[in-house]
């Protein structure tokens, strides 16, 4: 079953008397386990399709089915149960809460878990072990590198144990080095734990590693190399990956 | 959250100080406020209980509060009343003590100047122990003379202390009676009002002025005035089982007993509120500019949330925190500086004059924690309130065209507009047209031919000319009814009435002459001057039992003709023409056939009906071999309360040549 289904989805907004078409009559799927990267020129509606896919807004037509189930009927409250027990997001400028430390903000997504502190506590440092972060749990982001901000980021949207981690542009703040560094943390996730990744990005060290890419252009799906997609996006890709299949 | 929420208050530490320095003055002006109310509060209650001896609760006959001054007699408390009160009252919890009181009006005089009291009758030994509980400093109360405000004192030209003064009023039976008692010192009534009529004198002493053993009221001291209304319930339950319908039990804070606690408590709760609704409109102002710019700077941080599964109401949530701790912190603040400024003000001793107080008072301002706290309680609601509004809406991040409240501008201009419009919407006053009275009839006669009208009518009241006559005189009264006899010798307008009976009456003489007034009795050391006020007591007033020269000291003016059951008669208006008129102006109607009065109304100086008097002539004179009529009987109704009237019997009228000497003030004492 797929994770996520776009069906013939359209995003229209109004830029004070212009309509903008952000995303025209797409239709898209990620499977579990897919490291989807989805890419195209500024403007393109990359952003708007991993917010629809997030469940963060909704579509002016088509329909966005999650698990199987239509998104539409479902109200605030729904929603943001969904989010917080499905995804993970992890944002181009972090957003980590500065005045929480490390561990904090990752132990800010179980906060809505019912879980006890101590429990929160456990399992937020887990996550940061994951990123290797652990002794950086007590450090506030503004004494972090972006690198490490960015690993706290990942953290925070492992912690909950999502199915799907939605990402927009994570390697666009980092350097090289640091973003070499979160695309194998990310791809060795993907591997070994079975964690669907769903990013928007113009970063090449970053397409180098993803198993599907899709293209859009000017709001409409033009290259998508999933198997039975029909269009593919592989010429997008520079050097091919094979690692994953 | 709440780690968070106070984390996220040292993010914009400027901005942070900033909302809670208005905030703090915010709350700092109203627990300031909330003192000084407290104070004046307390202050007010204490000249009201101890100060005015009102104590905690009041027992009088019903309708007592309202009715006791216009008709003193008939709404107090009998021998028979004040006993059962007064074994009722010792089995009630609370209750401490209880005395009798009695108030009245009079003229107190002073050699040659008067002037109008209002008397507290006391007894002292009640008073001094009510006293001991008082907040507020007092003179002991008078034990065997008379308490005279300042300013009385100042209006009788400052007698000497231990002087004898005398008092002089209408006793309960409606008559005239004066005492004399010394002035053993002075005393504030706390009113600024009446601070120039204050007067208290021993209980039996008033007593004795309105020659009466009935009291106005049972005044109940408590052992804290928290209790006065459950006793106040309990006492008129038990009275009303025993005696029902006849008391009326108050407490303290009535409207007709505690005017001066009511009225300026119910002015500074409505000043308060204002001010508190002002100051809260600020304060939330600020808290929801300052949610909304925090907002504003954490669009990412709130978008990250809501990603996270964060719900509006739950970062909303986060954004209120934040308010109520920066109110929290504003308030600990607000009153550590309230309780400085308290603390500050009473060491500097600083007094402050209260609303109709006539001394100034210590400012001690009073903030009880529980009302900061209830206070700040408020404050926080509300602002937490706005917060979550102004945060749920921000944090919402739609821009809905939701209803739009109406700026506060706006309301104000349309209540401004509203208060104006009142006066215009409403009908404009129609031209009234002058009463009929005023409408001269076409053809007036000339003043010259009124007057001599009047001095015929005078003529045939004794008004001019010698005559003696008897006089008895029936009043009643829902207090009861009474009768008294007077000889009356009158000469070309002079008049000397003296009282034959009732025995316990004989030798109380009213003197009239050269348009003044006196009164004198056996046991005064002098005659007392009767200011043409005080000529109304009575429902005959004793400007009405001697003879009266309107001709003399009223002008006239036609008003036409009226008939009066048949009679066809001119119709004046008379209008005093000097000070020493007994009324301010009588609508008075002649028989057109002999000139002889018929009928009188007499007005007050606003114009209101006083009384009513009709007139008789069944009495024959003989003056200058010529039978003349002369008034028999006359009946003087009072135009308010018809069951209140006098009937004037004039028996054995003949022409007499009672000497001068019988008219002179000196000789009065002698006679």
């Amino acid at each position: 079953m797929n994770l996520v289904e776009f069906e013939s989805v359209t995003k229209r907004y109004r830029l004070g008397e212009v309509e903008v078409t952000a995303l025209d009559s797409v239709d898209f799927a990620v499977r579990r386990g897919d490291f989807v990267a989805i890419t195209g020129p500024s403007g393109s509606g990359k952003t708007t399709m991993l917010n629809l896919i997030g469940c963060l807004d909704s579509p002016t037509s088509g329909e966005i089915r999650v698990a199987g189930q239509p998104v539409s009927g479902l109200d605030d409250h729904a929603l943001d149960q969904l989010r917080s027990r499905s995804y993970g997001i992890i944002f181009q400028n972090f957003n980590l809460v500065p005045v929480l430390t490390a561990l904090e903000n990752v132990m800010l997504p179980l906060y809505l878990h019912g879980l006890s502190k101590d429990e929160r506590q456990h399992r937020a440092s887990a996550a940061l072990a994951a990123v290797s972060l652990t002794r950086f749990a007590d450090f506030r982001p503004d004494q972090m590198s972006g690198g490490q901000r960015q690993r706290v980021a990942v953290a925070r949207a492992l912690v909950t144990e999502p199915k799907l981690i939605l990402a927009d542009e994570p390697t666009a703040s980092l350097d090289t080095a640091s973003a070499l560094s979160l695309v194998d943390l990310m791809k060795e996730l993907n591997t070994e734990r079975r964690v669907t990744f769903v990013f928007s990005t113009h970063d090449q060290r970053l397409l180098q590693h993803v198993s599907r890419v899709v293209e859009l252009r000017d709001g409409q799906l033009s290259g998508d190399d999933a198997p039975g997609a029909g269009v593919t996006g592989a010429a997008l890709v520079q050097t091919g990956d094979s690692e994953v299949a | 959250m709440w780690s968070m929420a106070f984390r996220n208050l040292y993010r914009d530490r400027r901005r942070t100080l900033a909302t809670v320095i208005a905030v703090a003055a915010g709350l700092f002006a109203v627990l300031m406020f909330l003192a000084y109310i407290r104070f004046v509060e307390s202050s007010l209650a204490a000249v009201v209980i101890y100060r005015d001896a009102n104590a905690h609760v009041q027992v009088y006959r019903v309708d007592g509060p309202e009715q006791l001054a216009a008709t003193p007699a008939q709404y107090s408390l009998d021998s028979a009343d004040q006993a059962l009160i007064h074994r009722a009252l010792p089995e009630l919890p609370h209750f401490l003590r209880a005395s009798n009181q009695l108030v009245g009006v009079g003229v107190v005089q002073a050699d040659a100047d008067s002037a109008v009291f209002l008397a507290r009758g006391i007894d002292p030994e009640f008073e001094a122990a009510l006293q001991q509980h008082s907040p507020l400093a007092a003179p002991p109360p008078p034990v065997d003379g008379l308490l005279l405000t300042t300013q009385l004192q100042d209006l009788l030209g400052y007698p000497a202390q231990h002087s004898d003064l005398q008092l002089f009023g209408a006793s309960y039976a409606n008559r005239m009676n004066a005492i004399e008692a010394p002035l053993v010192g002075d005393f504030s009534t706390g009113i600024e009002a009446i601070e120039d009529k204050g007067l208290k004198a021993p209980l039996a002493l008033l007593q004795s002025l309105y020659d009466t053993d009935a009291v106005s009221r049972v005044v109940v001291q408590l052992d804290d005035r928290m209790h006065s209304g459950n006793f106040r319930a309990q006492l008129a339950a038990e009275l009303e089982r025993q005696a029902p319908g006849r008391f009326e039990v108050t407490t303290w804070d009535h409207p007709q007993i505690g005017q001066l606690y009511t009225s300026f408590m119910g002015f500074f709760n409505m000043v308060f509120a204002f001010t508190g609704i002002v100051v809260f409109t600020i304060a939330l102002t600020t808290i929801q500019h300052t949610v909304a710019m925090n907002v504003a700077d954490r669009t990412r941080e709130i978008g990250m949330l809501r990603s996270l599964g964060f719900g509006r109401g739950r970062i909303a949530g986060l954004f209120v925190r934040e308010s109520l701790l920066t109110t929290l912190a504003a308030a600990l603040v607000a009153a550590a500086l309230a309780y400085a400024v308290i603390a500050a003000l009473a060491l500097a001793g600083v007094e402050t004059q209260l609303p109709r107080i006539a001394e100034p008072a210590p400012l001690a301002l009073q903030l009880p924690p529980l009302w900061a706290v209830i206070a700040i309680a408020c404050a926080g609601a509300g602002i937490a309130l706005g917060a979550l509004l102004t945060a749920r809406k921000r944090v919402g991040g739609e821009v809905r065209p939701g209803r739009r409240g109406v700026p506060l501008t706006q309301l104000l201009a349309a209540a401004g507009c509203l208060l104006l419009a009142v006066p215009l919407l409403s009908p404009a006053q129609a031209q009234t047209p002058p009463p009929m009275e005023e409408v001269a009839a076409s053809r007036s006669p000339d003043e010259e031919t009124m007057r001599a009208w009047l001095k015929q009518a005078d003529l045939a009241r004794g008004g001019w000319g010698s005559y003696q006559w008897k006089l008895r005189i029936h009043t009643e009264d829902p207090a009861g009814a009474t009768d008294t006899d007077y000889d009356i010798a009158v000469r070309d307008g002079r008049a000397l009435a003296m009282t034959t009976a009732p025995r316990r009456y004989r030798g109380e003489k009213i003197l009239i002459a050269s348009r003044a007034m006196w009164y004198a009795k056996p046991g005064l050391r002098k005659p007392v001057s009767i200011s043409p006020q005080q000529r109304l007591v009575g429902e005959a007033a004793n400007g009405d039992i001697a003879a009266t020269q309107y001709a003399r000291d009223y002008a006239p003016a036609y008003l036409g003709s009226a008939d009066l059951d048949g009679t066809s008669c001119h119709k004046l208006k008379l209008t005093a023409a000097s000070d020493s008129a007994t009324y301010e102006s009588i609508i008075y109607y002649l028989d057109k056939r002999n000139r002889l009065a018929v009928r009188a109304e007499f007005l007050t100086a606003s114009g209101m009906p006083l009384k009513v008097a009709h007139f008789e002539y069944d009495n024959r004179v003989q003056i200058d071999g010529e039978t003349r009529p002369f008034v028999s009987h006359m009946k003087i109704v009072n135009a308010n309360f018809p069951e209140r009237y006098s009937l004037l019997e004039y028996r054995r009228v003949a022409p007499a040549d009672p000497p001068d000497s019988l008219f002179t003030v000196d000789t009065l004492m002698t006679l």
